[in-house]
């Protein structure tokens, strides 16, 4: 084995023997409890806003590419725009997407022209609902701004990981009276949407989004191992930190292996 | 098959992938092997702008030919592009013209976007940045702190300002983000299988 | 009191020119504030004080136009550095603005006499982000075969004996988003035990700390722009960075008291709420 990666490679199959363990007992029926997430249940009300005024919802997926370590956030925001493009679907509401990555635009667009076909409405697809806007970052938050602007969108819902354009797209949805839902996991992206957005998904609440909203029993199962998992490091790090104080170097020398 | 392929491939290079980042040494083909898929990956990042190149184009003629209001916008996108495009492709030649346009147009313009960020803040800044609860008052003091210890500034207002500015960034900076890192690599390493063991299609464009 | 109000409903256009005002005078009078240089910036000046004549550097340009303004200044002053101390660098970019600021640095250091080839040289832009940053660190030749002006890169002498990322004394990773720091420190600096340091925007700089202290980055300019007015201080190469904090100082503290009078405003507002209430009945 690759010198230095032997006690992550431990903790990696632990933390899989997890996953596949609650994924099993979710598959027997055993569902791990999930709180309400005030941010998602607003989904609708955005969507229903919409369609009351006649104006579009804006979505934004994040910025980032999908083959980056950032793809988890990318693939939370896909998860929920699967779950607004059905109910745009179903109300008749206009949908734009944003997207700022090249390889995620095929994907968003797969995932609208899915959701309008499993509401039966294949029809009111059309090429600009979702839109590659630029990958520049400045360029893009200015597209946004602009489709914004000339839609006077009813909502923005703004998931996955942004970086200081956050701001912007914000600032800029509250400037058109927009209803704003905002989530990243991005820490120095969140103050800015939970001071200028009105729900804010914070962190994980974004991840596990894509299970409230399906209540797809693998996806609630990943979420009740990845808190076991946290709890494992809190120990871990609690324990670890008392032992080294008391100089018992081990837990430290353990993790560089 | 449309989605069995996918997954199969998916399961293969994932399993490569993490084969060769732990186990290498137990099998001297893998590196090769691994390198090979993500020169792969590579090719495939550069393809997916072309798609996504095309889609600005379905999109802007139609604008054209919908004679949109702002369809001159639309024109000038395609100026910029081909204009980028054959200056960029045509060696020697078209290099001045190249660097004039990214010196001349595309780095001031978006310089400016960045600068123009300021003005959001600022409105943000009297709109939104309110101490509506304790944790409201924590993060706004302790925003305020960090910005004056970060300019210069801070220190001729008062010396505490970088002081605090360096105590908030080493200790409760530090220790929440290693948590927010903790988390979100178990959230990683959660999709990540998902994706492999073929459990999560929405990359598909949904179930 | 009325004036406070005034200030809650005057047209935010208004708020803008005040910080236009505030940021374009100290540019055109600079007022001089003195600048005190961090513990992490020492700590990346020290890394590539500590590079050798010869030593081969890589300098990566990861940033976007639009961030361009605040990392910029930071790569153009560490590669003066270790320039200044015989060190040859090896440029690349993993975001395609990236590579047009390679070029214009590289263009910047020949018309000032260093060799391209021997002294510096240009790799080029790979797409893929984090995936085309492995494959970059595990065989440079696979992901660029020639550098940007087309020759082999065993045709340059700088190229000599570098294979993988490993082989280099040092990387300086500038970044604006992905690949930055994270994506570096997993696929590069744990993999191939090479010291890895970096500069970010402003807004990035807190969330790369925690690497600073655990020691998978021997440097971190985190502070954008400041952090680059710091290095060029503590290197003696006063330049755009140093000009630019007198504004920048400027607009922190008009922002900081927006804030301020926006919060006094809300809290009036709230008590005059509270003391209305009890009329109602």
């Amino acid at each position: 084995m690759v010198a230095g990666k032997q006690a992550t490679f431990v903790i990696f199959i632990l933390f899989l023997a997890l996953l596949v363990y609650y994924m099993m007992r979710a598959r027997s029926g055993k569902l791990p409890f999930i709180r309400r997430i005030p941010g998602l249940d607003a989904i609708e009300e955005a969507v229903g806003r919409a369609t009351e005024l006649g104006r579009p919802v804006f979505y934004v997926p994040g910025r980032t590419e999908i083959n980056t370590a950032g793809a988890a956030q990318t693939i939370a925001g896909l998860e929920i725009l699967e779950h607004v493009a059905k109910l745009t679907a179903r109300y008749d509401t206009d949908l734009k997407v944003g997207v700022a990555a090249a390889n995620v635009y095929p994907v968003a667009d797969a995932i609208v022209r899915q959701s309008y076909l499993e509401e039966g409405k294949p029809e009111k697809v059309r090429p600009e609902m979702v839109q590659f806007l630029s990958n520049e970052q400045f360029a893009f938050a200015a597209a946004c701004l602009s489709i914004m602007n000339q839609d006077q969108s009813a909502s923005v819902i703004l998931i996955g990981e942004f970086q200081a354009e956050s701001m912007m797209l914000a600032e800029g949805a509250a400037m058109v009276g927009a209803v704003t839902i905002a989530g990243t996991s991005r820490t120095f992206q969140i103050p800015f949407f939970v001071a200028a957005c009105d729900y804010t998904l914070i962190g994980e609440e974004m991840f596990a989004g894509g299970a409230y909203l399906s209540k797809d029993p693998g996806k609630t199962a990943n979420l009740a191992a990845q808190d076991i998992g946290k709890i494992f490091a809190f120990l871990y790090i609690l324990i670890g930190s008392l032992l080294v104080t008391i100089g018992y170097k081990w837990p430290v020398e353990w993790l560089k292996r | 098959m449309r989605k069995e392929v996918p997954i199969a491939i998916g399961f293969i290079v994932g399993i490569l992938i993490l084969f060769e980042y732990f186990l290498k040494g137990l099998w001297p083909g893998v590196a090769p092997a691994a390198q090979t898929v993500q020169n792969w990956g590579t090719i495939i990042s550069a393809f997916a702008m072309g798609l996504a190149a095309a889609n600005l184009v379905v999109i802007h003629s139609r604008r054209i030919k919908q004679r949109h209001p702002d369809a001159w916008m639309s024109f000038l996108l395609f100026a910029g592009m081909v204009l980028m495009v054959i200056s960029g492709l045509s060696g020697k030649g078209g290099e001045r013209l190249y660097k004039f346009l990214f010196d001349g147009l595309y780095l001031p313009l978006g310089t400016a976007m960045f600068s123009i960020m300021v003005f959001f803040i600022a409105s943000a800044a009297r709109r939104a940045f309110r101490a509506r609860n304790i944790d409201g008052v924590l993060l706004l003091v302790s925003g305020l702190i960090v910005m004056m210890g970060n300019a210069p500034v801070g220190k001729l207002i008062s010396p505490y300002f970088p002081v605090l500015t360096d105590w908030l960034m080493k200790y409760p900076n530090v220790a929440g983000n290693r948590a927010i890192i903790i988390g979100a690599a178990l959230g990683m390493v959660a999709t990540g299988f998902r994706v492999i063991a073929g459990i999560d299609r929405s990359y598909f464009g949904g179930e | 009191m009325r004036a406070l109000k005034k200030f809650a409903e005057v047209d935010r256009r208004y708020l803008y020119l005040l910080l236009l005002i505030v940021v374009i005078v100290p540019l055109v009078k600079p007022l001089g504030i003195p600048i005190d240089v961090s513990s992490s910036t020492m700590k990346f000046v020290n890394a590539v004080d500590s590079l050798q004549p010869g030593d081969r550097m890589l300098l990566v340009f990861d940033y976007s136009i639009g961030g361009g303004p605040d990392v910029d200044p930071q790569a153009q002053v560490v590669m003066a550095h270790a320039l200044s101390k015989g060190a040859k660098v090896v440029c690349v970019a993993f975001v395609d603005t990236g590579l047009q600021y390679a070029t214009k640095a590289i263009e910047f250091w020949e018309k000032r006499g260093k060799v391209y080839g021997e002294d510096m040289i240009n790799l080029g832009y790979a797409a893929g982000a984090e995936t085309a940053v492995s494959a970059f660190a595990q065989d440079i030749r696979a992901v660029f075969p020639t550098d940007v002006r087309g020759k082999r890169l065993d045709e340059y002498p700088i190229m000599q004996g570098i294979k993988n990322a490993g082989d280099f004394k040092l990387i300086a990773e500038f970044a604006t988003g992905i690949p930055g720091p994270a994506e570096w420190i997993r696929q590069v600096q744990t993999r191939y035990k090479v010291p890895l340091a970096c500069g970010v925007v402003a807004v990035m700089g807190p969330q790369n700390e925690p690497y600073l202290q655990s020691g998978q980055l021997v440097g971190l300019l985190g502070g954008g722009l400041k952090s680059a007015a710091e290095y060029e201080i503590a290197v003696k190469m006063p330049g755009a960075a140093t000009a630019a904090m007198d504004a920048q100082s400027l607009g922190h503290v008009a922002i900081v008291l927006f804030v301020i009078l926006g919060n006094i405003v809300f809290i009036i507002e709230k008590s005059e709420e509270k003391s209305k209430k009890p009329t109602r009945k």
